[in-house]
């Protein structure tokens, strides 16, 4: 083949150019840290880098919404814990109150260092977490407590045909209406004993067992006619009935709910059974037996807050699993993402280096090839 | 008899002939960089030599040579590679251009990365998630709104950059136009000028090397198919005749108009060149897709023979018509531009990658946008909770139809008015909404991955958007895969033209050499046969005196 000084010149240059194209490609790689810069590198890099890129934002998201989580439960936790620390007070000083020698005015006192509990109680079911109510359900901007509802007026509650929702404490027992019951003035307690409204009279009958200690213990009906300014009325929306989950998306598709409902949390029975047992020990007659029967009705109290509050430990239990997973799943994917298209650092620094001394070999050859002509050794 | 001063008439023959080819030698080297210069070669052949064989010839033992003459000056080159190279360029020309179109896609649609319409689209589901954790707080709903413009706007601002570049190609196509055109003009002017030369029996190389040029210029552009015609008269067996030049396709056949006609660019029989008009829906739209492609005479100064633009859009006496443009078979530049900008396929189809970019992406707007709407309306508001009214509010705002969704899209005002419409909540069992309910935005949020008919693919919003850019990469890496590979092919079959055709300085300094000592040698011839005759005429018969 015939070759001229054009054709030289041309391949040098084209080559020349070809190395140039080479040492752009590695600089920008180096640069950039990436192996592809636009999706024509390399589509399918391309293509998974979005979709990895997507993955790890989810994880940070989910991550996030889970910090939402925790803040949720763990200040339901702490006001929950605060408020069987009150509960317990409202124990001994009931415990207190139960020794007969405590005449009146020190009942009084006590009654009243009660009344500061249930307000602190109160004020513990308002807990917020920024602006948001944690034990409304989904009702978050709502107060979830309405005092107002506990101790309402007698005459007003035995004129209502439908009693449901209405609950009547005696002496820290609180009874809820039975919808079994055909006449509708008919409230049960937790452990079966039945108060009974008459609307015509206005009567109360509170029906009993008790241990016939004279018989060994055997039980006995008692059926006890009760007064009106003995019992609390009140009724449920005292605390708020929202029975919804606030829910956070914590992995793809898969829900948790982070608050306790609010009557979960602060039935109206502890808010209504705190009332009625001021009201016992205001009493001057209510007798040392009568409070210690009431101090069960504080156990139930506490333990159905530490019931919740197990619940709460096992739900942060298991966003605990669940961020484990979300943390080893954000390196997966970081790790994918940055695999499929992160430089490999030392193989770009031999390529260029590689393409450097090409690079210069090819200029210094170049430059011997197009200089020298047959002028040269023309005389 | 040979006569006396034979010697002498041989000699100045080989230095006319020698000085002939140094001159020619001298033109190469001056012409050595000249583009499309071909290098010429002067044909020596030996004169007639005495005596010649006829009846009367002396009776001389053999014959003698009376030396040489010019037979002429020729091109060197191989008209099979050019057409090789043609070919190749509009190859080149082709993919260049589609490359072109597809790298500035490429730049505007900007993935992947942490600035396009995937980023955008994560970062809205983000605001979502955040709100459905917190509904009723009204920074999050702030946050919902402001992603939801900026994803609007990211989809606003690639169809109006797709639709800006689309209409920068407009004008591409429209220089392509014109420089075929010129092309072709000249081609048919050197043509002429060629057909009044070569009937005398000279070879006008330099004409045929500007010839040459000009359709290696016009293979960029289009396919083309160049047959050579005889200009007659007295016209040497070296000469080149004058060119037809036909449009082809790829595969070097010649294509046909809508009525079967041979597409002849350069007729040199009637000395016409046919130039292109491409034809749009609709000439005052920028991006108005291309419908027919109309062959009509040039005028020799510009534009066509008597029809301006406007006439010759509504001109029906083409000399050729294309009317489906999918049958425009040709590789080149105006072919790569043509099918990037957009064309109507004669079932009416608007097609082309930026037409395509572009739908897909309101396809995308749409469908997502839609979806979006739906789950929205189902929600419920703070305001809609305060007023208890279902006011079946959108979220994003849409134009009538899938078409220009993308460039229209826009959160809906009463949401730019008042986040509190953002519906994040959802109604309950008991048929009540709350504040604090996020079940909406969640279910806003998983719209993102709902699988629902995306123009026919049923899928979610981020596999359709991937498998657009996907395809988007592929097309490009293919079209720069293919610019390199017809560049490298290119590349040889110049190499393979300048190894025949190009100058090589050395060469020419050693035949400079060559005929310097061969003319010095006739000099010197001349200078013998001087002396020769000195000695008949002075020195003969005076016997030493």
């Amino acid at each position: 083949m015939r070759v001229t000084q054009g054709m030289l010149i041309n391949n040098n240059i084209k080559y020349l150019s070809q190395n140039y194209n080479r040492l752009t490609t590695l600089n920008e790689q180096m640069m950039s840290g990436k192996k592809i810069t636009k999706p024509s590198d390399d589509p399918v890099v391309a293509m998974n880098g979005m979709h990895y890129r997507s993955q790890v934002v989810e994880v940070e998201q989910f991550k996030r919404n889970l910090n939402e989580g925790f803040n949720w439960l763990e200040n339901a936790d702490s006001s929950l814990n605060e408020a069987s620390q009150a509960l317990h007070r409202i124990r001994e000083l009931t415990v207190q109150a139960s020794n007969d020698s405590y005449d009146a005015g020190a009942r009084k006192n006590i009654a009243d260092e009660i009344t500061s509990l249930q307000e602190h109680l109160a004020a513990l079911a308002e807990t917020k977490v920024g602006d948001t109510y944690i034990f409304s359900g989904t009702d978050t901007n709502k107060r979830p407590i309405n005092l107002n509802q506990i101790g309402v007026d007698y005459g007003t509650f035995l004129s209502q045909n439908d009693k449901t929702g209405y609950v009547v404490s005696y002496n820290g027992q609180t009874f809820k209406h039975d919808s079994s019951d055909a006449s509708g003035n008919t409230f049960v307690s937790a452990s079966g004993e039945k108060m009974i409204v008459d609307p015509a009279t206005s009567e109360i009958t509170y029906q009993y067992q008790e241990e016939l200690q004279y018989r060994d213990g055997e039980l006995a009906n008692v059926e006890k006619k009760l007064s009106d300014d003995e019992v609390i009325i009140s009724h449920i929306s005292a605390v708020s009935t929202n029975n919804e989950n606030v829910e956070i998306e914590i992995m793809k598709g898969v829900k948790m709910a982070i608050n306790i409902r609010p009557q979960e949390a602060f039935p109206v029975d502890l808010f209504s059974g705190i009332e009625s047992i001021k009201k016992m020990l205001i009493d001057p007659n209510s007798s040392g037996a009568e409070i210690n029967k009431s101090l069960e009705s504080i156990d139930t109290m506490l333990n159905n807050i530490i019931s919740t509050r197990s619940e709460l430990g096992a739900r942060t239990n298991r966003a605990e699993l669940v961020q484990n997973r979300l943390m080893e799943q954000e390196v997966i994917s970081k790790q994918t993402l940055s695999e499929n298209e992160d430089i490999d650092l030392e193989k770009v620094y031999i390529d260029l280096t590689i393409a450097q001394s090409l690079h210069q070999a090819s200029l210094a050859v170049g430059a011997k090839l197009i200089q020298p002509t047959l002028m040269d050794y023309l005389r | 008899m040979r006569s006396t001063f034979q010697g002498l008439e041989t000699a100045r023959r080989a230095m006319a002939a020698q000085q002939a080819a140094l001159l020619t030698t001298g033109h190469n080297i001056a012409n050595a960089n000249t583009p499309g210069y071909t290098r010429q070669r002067v044909n020596l052949q030996t004169t007639e030599p005495y005596p010649g064989a006829s009846l009367n010839r002396p009776q001389i033992p053999g014959q003698i040579g009376t030396g040489v003459q010019v037979g002429d000056v020729q091109r060197i080159r191989d008209s099979f590679t050019d057409m090789q190279l043609r070919n190749e360029t509009s190859k080149l020309g082709y993919w260049e251009a589609r490359a072109e179109q597809l790298s500035q896609m490429e730049s505007i649609m900007n993935e992947p990365s942490e600035t396009g319409l995937a980023s955008s689209m994560d970062q809205f589901w983000n605001s979502l998630q955040d709100l459905a954790s917190q509904p009723q707080n009204n920074g999050a709903r702030r946050v919902v709104r402001q992603r939801g413009i900026a994803l609007a706007d990211t989809f606003n601002y690639l169809s109006s950059s797709l639709q800006a570049v689309q209409k920068n190609f407009r004008n591409e196509i429209k220089d392509s136009e014109n420089t075929v055109n010129s092309i072709l003009r000249q081609i048919n002017m050197v043509n002429k000028q060629i057909s009044g030369v070569e009937p005398h029996g000279m070879l006008p190389n330099d004409l045929y090397d500007e010839r040459d040029r000009l359709l290696d210029e016009l293979s960029t552009m289009v396919n083309i198919k160049v047959e050579s015609k005889s200009s007659g008269g007295q016209a040497s067996p070296n000469a080149e005749g004058l060119l037809n030049v036909y449009l082809a396709s790829p595969q070097g056949d010649i294509l046909l108009d809508k009525d079967n006609k041979p597409i002849k660019l350069i007729d040199s029989a009637t000395s016409k060149a046919i130039g292109f008009h491409i034809q749009y829906e609709n000439r005052q739209e920028l991006n108005s897709p291309v419908t027919t492609i109309k062959f009509f005479e040039l005028d020799a100064e510009a534009g066509f023979k008597g029809l301006t633009e406007v006439q010759a859009d509504a001109s029906n006496a083409a000399e050729y018509q294309l009317n489906d443009v999918t049958k425009f078979n040709t590789n080149g530049k105006l072919r790569g531009y043509m099918e990037g900008y957009g064309y109507k396929t004669s079932e009416g189809n608007v097609e082309g990658l930026f037409n395509g970019m572009l739908a897909d992406l309101d396809t995308m707007a749409y469908t997502f946008a839609t979806e979006f709407n739906k789950v929205h309306q189902s929600g419920w508001s703070p305001i809609e909770i305060r007023t208890e009214t279902d006011t079946q509010q959108d979220f994003f705002s849409l134009p009538e139809g899938v078409k220009g969704a993308a460039a229209n899209i826009k959160v809906a005002d009463k949401i730019i008015e008042d986040v509190d419409y953002i519906a994040a909540a959802q109604k309950t069992v008991d048929d009540i909404a709350y504040v604090g309910n996020g079940t909406n935005a969640l279910a806003l949020a998983d719209v993102k991955d709902a699988v629902i008919d995306y123009g026919g693919n049923l899928t979610n919003v981020q596999t359709f958007y991937q498998g657009m850019i996907g395809t988007l990469g592929d097309n490009a890496s293919q079209a720069n895969r293919m610019t390199e590979i017809a560049g490298v092919l290119k590349d040889s079959l110049d190499q393979q033209r300048m190894s025949i055709s190009s100058v090589s300085l050395d060469e020419e300094m050693t035949d400079m050499i060559k005929f310097q000592h061969a003319y010095n040698a006739a000099a010197r011839n001349i200078t013998l046969i001087d002396e020769m005759l000195d000695k008949i005429i002075n020195g003969m018969g005076v016997v030493g005196r």
